[in-house]
């Protein structure tokens, strides 16, 4: 075992742990799932066609932008847009009011325009999102990025006779996307060869925008609405009040039983207990994690599963006691022996883990990501932070004992 | 706090013996056959009840399938009126005449609504509705409700569908390989099949009964019930695993004595008994919280891992030892007859 001046350096460590996370958790209210705050989730499928045969990376990429430009329509704070496999995209919004109205707005196909000033506002020119076959991120020779763009035969057509009309006044010429201006480039030459360049000092991300923007507009893509999940804000309120209250008395149940069992040794496990639930919820929100429901459920269970390290402990440590050994001999090898089985058994719950995050979409992701660090918490806290507490309770006690069992 | 007990002893002698107390208080080897017909006796219900849904359930699975796994709308609404479970046919005859067709109504748990507990709450399940129907749908319940307040809605495409449950049966499977493998490589390949046994065991009596809730209650299986059957496999093994490790620790202590093995599983069993039932308590301890005041969502999840826990522990001390026990003494006769 460790010498007498280090679990009182562990136990100061401690403290400063728990005041850290004891504020940050003060400091940061969870981000609570939808089915917690209410709002809408969809899965949106895209579907190739005539057009796009071949969903590519850069196909999603436009088709994110453009959802992602349509959801900040809607006017909600913290709407989600991510990518979920190789062909869908998974949105989340936040307190929508009519999710129906959402869906139709999402499932449009969009409109790429390109327009010139007439009369002081934007005219509709006869080139559209079709005449454009692609466009791509470039850089010029000194490093700056700009956007390349390739039109089809037609637009080409179209495109020259627009552009050396506009080149002479060195016209702006503007791109909308659904009736939002994306970008309006000066035209300098009449564009005759059918492909071109739009530069003008642009970030990469910039670059990038208009680069999937205008990809968005050539080669549409149609999206088809394959889950829906919408959750009002009335079962919200009711689920979260119930999960909080469920959690707050599972964990005084284990407690009370713990104390009721192990009595002394109780009281450490539960100071452990209370310090686990401490430190796993500030584990789960520095790592991001988004509090549903069936997460929440993970976490209360990993409450009930994070006492079994110190149980199999506590029962290796009656039994060495039962053999005749001293506490402290007793209790470090109840920690030494206990440890094969609970690293073991505990494996077993992080495979689960992961083949339910492999495989698993939403919810089921969210429980399994909750209930691993959970218990990879548990087993944190019953090796050190319980064993900490217990040595330092012993130190304590040895030393008041020398005084007058030496003599 | 005075944590060392009186009890102190300094014979070194003492730490260096080897031999483990061989009393136990329950003979658990003793009683194999019970522990077989007991397994007959909870599977054999289930099974019967699957069968019934194969034949009689339109999906033809031996579990009532929930939206996530054939596909569908299911809506959750509040109504300030009071139904009653024989107005529901009524609702549903009133759905179909405006084409919405197979619908089936159920009274949820009520929710609080303003602080207090009224109303009632009915979930709608549909074959997918489009946007159409369900605009007609809401109508149609306003219509018959007042004022519906919708509570949640979830809609699951057919090919979403049949690949989430692709993807829960292929989650269980590599569940059951990966365990399998660990076990065998921190054990041996006898001690991970025995394991195998006693999970394969948990999940047909945890299915069998959920096969019966949805023949006779009409609960369906979703994504989550298949988090919580693997979460009750990752469970009932660490059991398993708790037993086995001391029975592995207990063996290499006891091989010098040529105790019967029969016996050191006995030992094994008995030391950590107080240890599987205290772990099984703190776990189902939360769970019953969750089951009674953790809302309807949850339950279905909560429930299959609290029938799962219990079963688990049961059967890592019932079912994994006894085979082992089984198969070790068959394996020594074998050895002794060559």
């Amino acid at each position: 075992m460790s010498s007498s001046k280090t679990p009182q350096l562990k136990f100061f460590v401690l403290l400063i742990l728990m005041a850290g996370a004891g504020f940050y958790a003060a400091k940061h209210p969870p981000s609570l799932g939808l089915d917690l705050k209410g709002g809408t989730r969809l899965t949106l499928q895209a579907l190739a066609n005539e057009q796009v045969k071949r969903l590519t990376p850069q196909v999603m990429d436009s088709l994110q932008l453009v959802i992602e430009q349509r959801v900040n329509k809607f006017g909600v704070s913290e709407a989600i847009v991510q990518k979920s496999g190789d062909s869908r995209l998974l949105v989340e919004i936040p307190g929508i009011k009519d999710p129906e109205e959402a869906k139709k707005q999402l499932g449009k196909v969009g409109l790429l325009e390109f327009k010139r000033k007439k009369n002081g506002v934007w005219a509709s020119t006869d080139v559209t999102g079709r005449d454009l076959k692609q466009a791509r991120l470039d850089q010029d020779p000194l490093g700056g990025w700009m956007i390349g763009f390739e039109l089809t035969d037609a637009g080409a057509k179209k495109f020259a006779t627009l552009t050396a009309d506009m080149a002479t006044q060195k016209e702006p010429l503007a791109v909308f996307f659904d009736g939002t201006l994306v970008s309006s480039p000066a035209v300098q030459d009449a564009i005759l060869s059918g492909s071109g360049q739009i530069t003008g000092n642009f970030t990469k991300d910039e670059a990038k925008t208009i680069v999937d923007t205008l990809n968005a507009g050539a080669l549409p893509v149609n999206v088809e609405v394959v889950e829906e999940s919408t959750v009002g804000a009335l079962l919200g309120e009711n689920s979260l009040s119930q999960s909080l209250n469920a959690g707050i008395a599972g964990l005084l149940a284990v407690l009370v039983f713990m104390i009721g069992y192990y009595r002394k040794l109780g009281l450490v496990a539960n100071l452990g207990l209370v310090i686990y639930t401490l430190f796993s919820y500030v584990a789960l929100m520095l790592v991001g994690v988004t509090f549903t429901l069936a997460g929440i459920a993970g976490f209360i269970l990993s409450i009930g599963m994070a006492v079994d390290a110190n149980i199999l402990i506590f029962e290796r440590t009656k039994e060495e006691l039962a053999q005749g050994k001293a506490f402290k001999k007793a209790l470090s090898l109840g920690f030494d022996r206990a440890l094969p089985s609970i690293l073991d058994s505990n494996f077993t719950t992080l495979i689960t883990c992961a083949v339910l995050w492999s495989l698993g979409t939403g919810s089921v992701k969210g429980f399994a990501v909750t209930l691993a660090l959970g218990v990879a918490m548990s087993m944190f806290t019953a090796l050190t932070v319980t064993r900490t507490i217990l040595e330092l309770a012993l130190g304590a006690e040895t030393r008041s004992r020398m005084t007058f069992s030496k003599g | 706090m005075t944590l060392i007990t009186n009890t102190e002893v300094t014979a070194t002698a003492q730490e260096t013996t080897v031999e483990p107390k061989l009393k136990y208080w329950v003979d658990i080897v003793k009683y194999r056959a019970v522990y077989l017909w007991i397994a007959v006796a909870m599977m054999v219900p289930g099974l019967i009840f699957m069968g019934l849904n194969i034949a009689q359930s339109p999906t033809h699975a031996p579990l009532k399938l929930g939206i996530d796994f054939v596909g569908g709308t299911l809506s959750e609404i509040h109504t300030p009126k009071t139904v009653h479970q024989e107005d529901l046919p009524l609702l549903a005859h009133a759905l179909d005449a405006y084409e919405i067709e197979d619908a089936v109504v159920q009274i949820n748990t009520p929710i609080k609504v303003n602080q207090q507990v009224s109303g009632t709450v009915l979930s709608i399940r549909t074959p997918m509705l489009n946007a159409a129907q369900i605009k007609t749908l809401d109508a149609t319940l306003k219509n018959n409700l007042g004022n519906v307040q919708l509570l949640q809605r979830n809609t699951v495409g057919p090919t979403l569908a049949s690949e989430l449950l692709s993807n829960a049966l292929l989650a269980l499977g590599l569940a059951y390989l990966l365990i399998t493998g660990y076990l065998t490589y921190r054990f041996q390949l006898d001690y991970a099949i025995c394991a195998l046994v006693a999970l394969v065991h948990d999940t047909v009596i945890v299915l069998g009964i959920f096969a019966g809730l949805g023949y006779l209650a009409n609960v369906a299986v979703d994504s989550l019930f298949i988090t919580g059957i693997l979460t009750v496999i990752g469970f009932s093994v660490h059991d398993t695993i708790v037993v086995f490790d001391r029975l592995r620790e207990n063996n290499r202590l006891m091989f010098s004595q040529k105790k019967p093995f029969s016996e050191v599983v006995n030992v094994s069993i008995n030391q950590t008994l107080a240890r599987s039932i205290n772990t099984s308590l703190t776990a189902l301890l939360p769970l019953a919280t969750l089951y009674f005041f953790g809302g309807q969502s949850t339950q279905n999840l909560v429930l299959c891992m609290g029938l799962g826990i219990i079963i688990g522990a049961y059967s890592s001390i019932a079912i994994a030892s006894s085979l082992l026990c089984w198969w070790r003494e068959k394996a020594e006769k074998r050895n002794v007859n060559a």
